[in-house]
């Protein structure tokens, strides 16, 4: 009874050697299938620079609109600096024309000081 | 040497604005009905500058006018009844005001209307290098403090800034 076993057992065990051409085949049919999927795939999805130029391209528009609005700031932050300025001016220029005239013609109740 | 750098840098910063607007006086705010409120330091002068059209001509004679300042300050309150500042307020400018740095070129008081109108200069050697404009009347106070070198002739310059120009000076009336 054992030796039955141990010698069906060493039939299956037993090399055997692949017929002709099998690797070949099998390699062949691995690269078909992958070809297979890859074609199943969005055009978008089976090259890996697609997603590396969306990167970039996400990159570029983020900077460009810091950039913008890094501009706007400026800009908004200049108006203001330029109107203040006028503001300013206008406001020293009235007192000091106001102290001028007071100065040039003093009224009753004013004194010099 | 690092902190000696670090030192005269702040310094200087503190040095570009002639007088400090002491507490009370920014607390005048909160009485105001009006404020304005003027804090521009050299780089917002310089800012400023390029937002300054060379084609309207009051903005050209402000582009020239700040073009070598390093400051302009302006404080300025309107109150909606007299006494919402005292006297004690407007000392706290004067004792900043000393000679021999500082001295008054004029000096108004009204007692009838209660206005008060000074006007100081910074002179080093020949050249004006400040000016601060104290006019005070009963709802209004404004305390103006410009710093940098000011050319006599802008102070009349200034007159075309929607008033005539200064008598006796360039392009002012004449006696």
């Amino acid at each position: 009874m054992m030796d039955r076993l141990e010698e069906e057992l060493r039939r299956a065990l037993t090399r055997k050697e692949p017929p002709e051409g099998f690797t070949d085949r099998v390699l062949a049919a691995a690269r078909a299938h992958t070809a297979a999927r890859e074609r199943r795939l969005p055009w978008w999805r089976r090259s890996r620079l697609v997603p590396a130029a969306a990167v970039c391209l996400l990159l570029l528009a983020a900077g460009i609109a810091l950039d913008r609005h890094r501009r706007r700031e400026v800009l908004a932050r200049g108006e203001a600096a330029s109107q203040q300025v006028i503001t300013a001016l206008r406001i020293t220029a009235a007192k000091l024309q106001m102290v001028q005239a007071r100065v040039s013609r003093p009224a009753e109740g004013n004194n010099r000081i | 040497m690092k902190t000696i750098a670090m030192l005269s840098l702040l310094a200087l910063g503190l040095c570009a604005q002639d007088i400090k607007f002491p507490v009370n006086i920014e607390k005048l705010a909160a009485k105001a009905v009006e404020t304005v409120d003027v804090t521009l330091d050299s780089t917002m002068l310089q800012l400023a500058s390029r937002f300054l059209s060379d084609k309207k001509q009051e903005e050209a004679e402000a582009r020239r006018i700040i073009s070598g300042l390093q400051g302009i300050y302006v404080r300025s309150f309107e109150f909606n009844k007299p006494g919402e500042y005292s006297p004690a307020d407007l000392e706290s400018i004067r004792t900043q005001l000393k000679a021999p740095l500082w001295s008054r070129v004029a000096g108004v008081r009204s007692t009838q209307e209660g206005e008060i109108a000074e006007v100081y200069m910074k002179k080093e050697g020949d050249r004006i290098t400040g000016l601060v404009v104290i006019a005070a009347e009963p709802q209004e106070l404004t305390i103006v403090n410009i710093v940098g070198p000011i050319n006599p002739e802008d102070l009349g310059r200034l007159g075309q800034f929607g008033i005539p120009p200064l008598a006796g000076q360039p392009g002012g009336e004449k006696k």
